[in-house]
């Protein structure tokens, strides 16, 4: 499959869907609220600062002060369409993490986590659940060696397949496993494939790593452009077997692989249906947009106030039309990449998935 | 944002959606009805409530008064009857507004307009999809319109 070689149907769907972000951007709905409860973590991951910068001296938020800003959304989201996801740092470091469940719960909003699963008991298990947890994402990245090395921890990949073992058991439960994909599991996936389905898990989605933060160093990190295209070619191979609902993460604009990886045509919604609230109290869209994609902060500003009348970077994309996607025909689709991706200061974009595909054809 | 504009976005969307159906790139944001999600997606269960809207005076049958309830609008057929759902609710007890205008004038009868709210206690789902969607519960939900 070539990327430039986008379908005429393809084309009207992106003309079509170009307009639902904009009305979608107009709207800003918000709908999706990530929680860092902390920034303690029992990993140290190799790839660990490509996305976000980890300060564990930051104390963990009292779940009062995490509470009290939800509760002042009340008036502008529907809470049981608008999703809590709670991640760290490693969430399960937290014992208190089903007393801010239940609060969620009664207030109606539908909440999960994201784990490595290294403390994921079934007692654990159990005891989310009990706080009504519906939604769970544990993350593995490969076999055995090559979960462990990206891990940096002998004994991870026995602990988290151990924990992903206990998912398929649980109805009810909104479940999925997330990989990232590298040069040292990329011959694996196949094999990975397998162990998921044998395992009974129905989502798969994975991710690849860039060159920010340690990753920048480190090419061991980072697929060449070779196996980036086969990455897509796999995961579309994988959606049409059926066996496995395999996806490609959230970020870039992919030319013809739209709709053969995801469910969805690009979209980055930060700051659009996606807002954050992070272990320092400062509101974001996702986590990993940092500096000066803050917003503002619990601890001074009313976050209601602030969904409504800021997030402008967010909302207005214009300024993303600089460097290599100043002339990009496809621009249009794509508006710049994911955020995360673009230093909101210079303009620069960090990575283009377009541009890397074409150059692995 | 006002209301107007909320519902204008929002209708020119669930048309954007259905095309992009018609056309075979059916969208999750139409599966789970919110839009595309980032992480996860959202438990849903679906609300149909139907009844029979009566004059309050004679208990007469109340044709084309119009229904609204969270995303969808119904009108009363010629015995009063409707029936309206919200595919998009939450699994558990639910209180949901219920709308019901009179927007025909004298048409069929002048009557006052009444906003309630209709209950779902303990529901029990059938259908469900034994992952994110729960199933289906439905409530028998009859109104008497005050005449003006």
């Amino acid at each position: 499959m070539s990327v430039a070689d986008i379908s005429i149907k393809k084309r009207i769907g992106l003309k079509l869907y170009k307009q639902y972000k904009k009305n979608a951007t107009k709207l800003h709905k918000l709908n999706y609220i990530f929680w860092e409860c902390t920034l303690r973590c029992n990993l140290n991951c190799l790839h660990c600062g490509s996305d976000c910068k980890k300060d564990a001296h930051v104390p963990d938020m009292p779940i009062t002060d995490f509470i009290g800003a939800i509760d002042k959304l009340k008036d502008i989201v529907d809470p049981n369409n608008t999703m809590i996801a709670i991640t760290g740092g490693e969430v399960l470091l937290r014992k208190d993490i089903e007393d801010a469940g239940r609060e969620l719960y009664k207030r109606g909003f539908p909440w999960g986590i994201v784990t490595n699963g290294m403390l994921l008991s079934k007692e654990r298990l159990n005891s989310l659940l009990n706080a009504g947890m519906r939604a769970i994402t544990i993350s593995l990245d490969g076999l055995n060696d090559s979960h462990n090395w990206l891990r940096n921890n002998k004994h991870s990949f026995e602990k988290v397949i151990s924990a992903v073992k206990l998912l398929p058991q649980v109805e009810n439960l909104k479940y999925d496993v997330v990989s990232c994909i590298n040069t040292q599991n990329f011959d694996e996936l196949n094999e990975l494939k397998n162990l998921l389905i044998e395992i009974g898990i129905k989502e798969w989605r994975v991710f690849t790593i860039f060159p920010i933060g340690r990753a920048k160093v480190n090419d061991l990190l980072q697929l060449n452009p070779q196996q980036f295209k086969a990455l897509f070619d796999f995961i579309a191979q994988t959606r049409k077997e059926g066996k496995i609902d395999m996806s490609y993460g959230c970020e870039g604009f992919l030319g013809n692989y739209e709709k053969e990886v995801r469910d969805d045509f690009f979209f980055c919604q930060a700051g659009i249906n996606i807002a954050s609230i992070l272990a320092d109290g400062s509101i974001s869209a996702c986590p990993n947009l940092r500096e000066n994609y803050k917003q503002g902060n619990i601890y001074k500003d009313n976050i209601a106030e602030v969904w409504e009348n800021k997030y402008q970077i967010f909302r207005d994309r214009s300024w993303t039309k600089t460097g290599i996607c100043a002339d990009c025909k496809e621009y249009e689709y794509c508006e710049g990449n994911g955020l995360h991706l673009r230093n909101e200061e210079t303009g620069e974009l960090a990575f283009c998935h377009l541009q890397r595909i074409e150059e692995g054809e | 944002m006002k209301k107007v504009k909320i519902k204008y976005y929002s209708a020119y969307n669930a048309i954007i959606l259905s095309l992009l159906g018609i056309l075979g790139l059916t969208s999750s944001c139409e599966k789970i009805g919110i839009d595309p999600v980032a992480e996860y997606g959202v438990p849903s269960a679906k609300y149909i409530v139907n009844g029979n809207v009566t004059n309050s005076t004679d208990n007469t049958p109340i044709k084309n008064i119009r229904v609204v309830m969270k995303g969808d609008t119904a009108f009363t057929d010629n015995s009063g009857n409707y029936n309206i759902v919200d595919n998009y609710g939450f699994p558990g007890n639910q209180k949901i507004d219920i709308e019901f205008a009179d927007i025909d004038g004298a048409t069929n009868g002048n009557f006052h307009n009444l906003d309630t709210v209709v209950e779902f206690k303990n529901p029990e789902y059938t259908n469900g999809d034994g992952n994110w969607y729960e199933g289906e519960t439905s409530k028998e939900f009859n109104i008497e319109l005050d005449k003006k």
